[in-house]
């Protein structure tokens, strides 16, 4: 009895096909966001689709603006500057990339000064979102995306 | 071997076959610049080789005397461990609880795949992305704080970072 | 008249070690340790700068090893095996060590540059003066370097061009897949290259 569940477990499990094959390398866009409540709100950005529900949710904002992006495709081993505005820059280093994504150094800077640096893995279908600093009465967010 | 880095780093190292290595050599684009490259990793290695030698550890014996207190620490525990009487008799022998395991495993395994089978959707990855660590400038925003949440309904990890210093609305100019 | 050991020989009173360290015999387990304690300790060393820390991270590896010894099988190699639990043991203790969470701190290690943001980049390394360095000056510019690393990336790049370590060595060190070391080498070196190369062109 137990023998027969053990094989019919093994059978079931080996006849379903995982896919391993790694797939090529993405390209990931990068976005600075300022996030502002106010009465009549634009629609977002096409850009934004997506992530809008959410942003209006985790932040409580309703308008979402795009004052910077990049669309980039990462190499391992290089530094590149990504999303970037009149007054922030989002710079990359590439550390690693595997089926599931990359795993990057990121650093925020607000002109020259670095506001924060993290070391993150960014998975597909798993974007990733950084709030920054008070602009005005809005806020800065960074998101990037593998798409 | 399956992307241009693995490749590349084999090539570096002399661990491909002389038809890997051909068949990698005729598709560089520019191999003067890939030969460069090859040189400037020799160099780095033979660089930190030389300058990286075993450094002496001090006091050798002192390190045994101290492993060997630690050692004999652990022997001590382990015994009084295994002093206490086992009361236990049980129907439970070896090969009982290793079938037991075995179908235990079996049957999750089933459930399992039956499970992630209905969540599963077409070309998604199962992992969200993950903040390994976070750094701010204590010298610039000394009252930061962060802190990380994730999103399951819709997969988006956030960094919320509190406490940098609030600028004014010109900053958001493109 | 003494004769040193044969590899064989020494293969072979290897493996008597570690039976008689796995049946409970802490003087065969003391001349294993007595054969490795110096790779071990310099790969720590270089793994976290600190000669205090480098001592205390190796007794915790050695110890572990001892109350795990009993799992070692022989399929690869003791040092190998001895290799995974100490790798294990310094890159906890490295990511423990990094910043997390509230209360962040900046590593004095990792030197923040003036960067303009609008100028694209590819790691450049600063200019230094055509002039012999001083051999303090040189390690520390490559311990500087090598704290820009992850752990995982350190780790990779000192076994496979200190201890010559082959690819799968490294992976079952780092309990990562062939592939995942080869990639970090790539970065690894070029990283390293980008930080040092006036150093060691200048030599």
């Amino acid at each position: 009895m137990f023998r027969f569940l053990l094989v019919a477990g093994a059978g079931i499990l080996f006849s379903n096909p995982v896919v391993t094959t790694a797939t090529a390398a993405e390209h990931v866009w990068s976005g600075l966001v300022v996030a502002t409540n106010v009465a009549k709100p634009e629609p977002p950005p096409a850009e934004l689709h997506r992530l809008d529900r959410t942003l209006r949710a985790t932040f409580g904002y309703n308008q979402f603006e795009l004052i910077g992006q990049a669309r980039k495709k990462l190499v391992n081993g290089n530094e590149d500057w990504m999303a970037s505005s009149k007054h922030f820059a989002l710079h990359v280093d590439a550390q690693g990339e595997s089926a599931e994504g990359y795993r990057l150094n990121l650093q925020l800077f607000q002109d020259k000064t670095l506001l924060v640096e993290t070391e993150a893995k960014l998975n597909k279908s798993s974007p990733l979102v950084i709030k920054g600093p008070q602009i005005g009465a809005g806020q800065l967010l960074l998101l990037l995306v593998i798409q | 071997m399956k992307t241009f880095e693995e490749k590349f780093t084999a090539w570096i190292d002399d661990q491909l076959s002389d038809a890997e290595r051909a068949q990698f050599e005729a598709a560089l684009p520019d191999r003067p610049a890939a030969d460069a490259e090859k040189e400037q990793a020799h160099k780095l290695g033979a660089f930190l080789k030389e300058q990286l030698k075993t450094r002496a550890m001090a006091n050798e014996e002192f390190f045994h005397h101290q492993l060997r207190g630690r050692i004999a620490r652990e022997k001590a525990d382990e015994s009084e461990t295994q002093s206490l009487p086992d009361l236990r008799t049980t129907w439970w022998s070896i090969r009982r609880l290793l079938w037991a395991g075995v179908t235990s495993l079996a049957i999750f395994v089933v459930c399992t795949f039956f499970v992630v089978r209905e969540k599963q959707t077409q070309d998604q990855s199962q992992y969200l992305s993950q903040i390994l660590n976070a750094r701010v400038d204590p010298a610039v925003s000394p009252d930061a704080t962060v802190s990380i949440f994730q999103t399951k309904e819709d997969r988006v990890t956030v960094l919320w970072v509190d406490g940098l210093k609030s600028l004014p609305s010109d900053y958001a100019a493109k | 008249m003494h004769t040193e050991a044969t590899p064989a020989e020494a293969d072979v009173s290897e493996l008597d070690l570690v039976k008689q360290s796995q049946a409970g015999n802490t003087e065969a387990f003391d001349q294993l340790v007595s054969r490795y304690r110096t790779r071990v300790f310099g790969m720590i060393y270089n793994m976290v700068h600190n000669e205090q820390d480098a001592w205390d991270l190796a007794q915790d590896g050695f110890v572990k090893a001892w109350k795990s010894i009993g799992r070692f099988r022989g399929q690869s190699s003791f040092y190998t095996w001895i290799y995974r639990i100490i790798m294990n043991v310094t890159i906890d203790w490295l990511r423990k060590k990094q910043v997390k969470g509230a209360g962040a701190e900046f590593d004095d290690a990792i030197q923040l540059k003036e960067i303009n943001p609008a100028s694209r980049t590819v790691p450049k390394a600063e200019a230094l003066p055509h002039e012999r360095m001083e051999q303090r000056e040189i390690r520390q510019r490559i311990d500087a370097a090598i704290a820009q690393l992850t752990p995982e990336h350190r780790a990779v790049i000192l076994m496979k061009e200190l201890e010559d370590m082959q690819y799968h060595e490294i992976a079952e060190a780092l309990d990562c897949s062939i592939g995942t070391v080869m990639s970090r080498l790539f970065y690894a070196r070029k990283k390293l290259q980008n930080l040092l190369r006036d150093v060691y062109e200048n030599i």
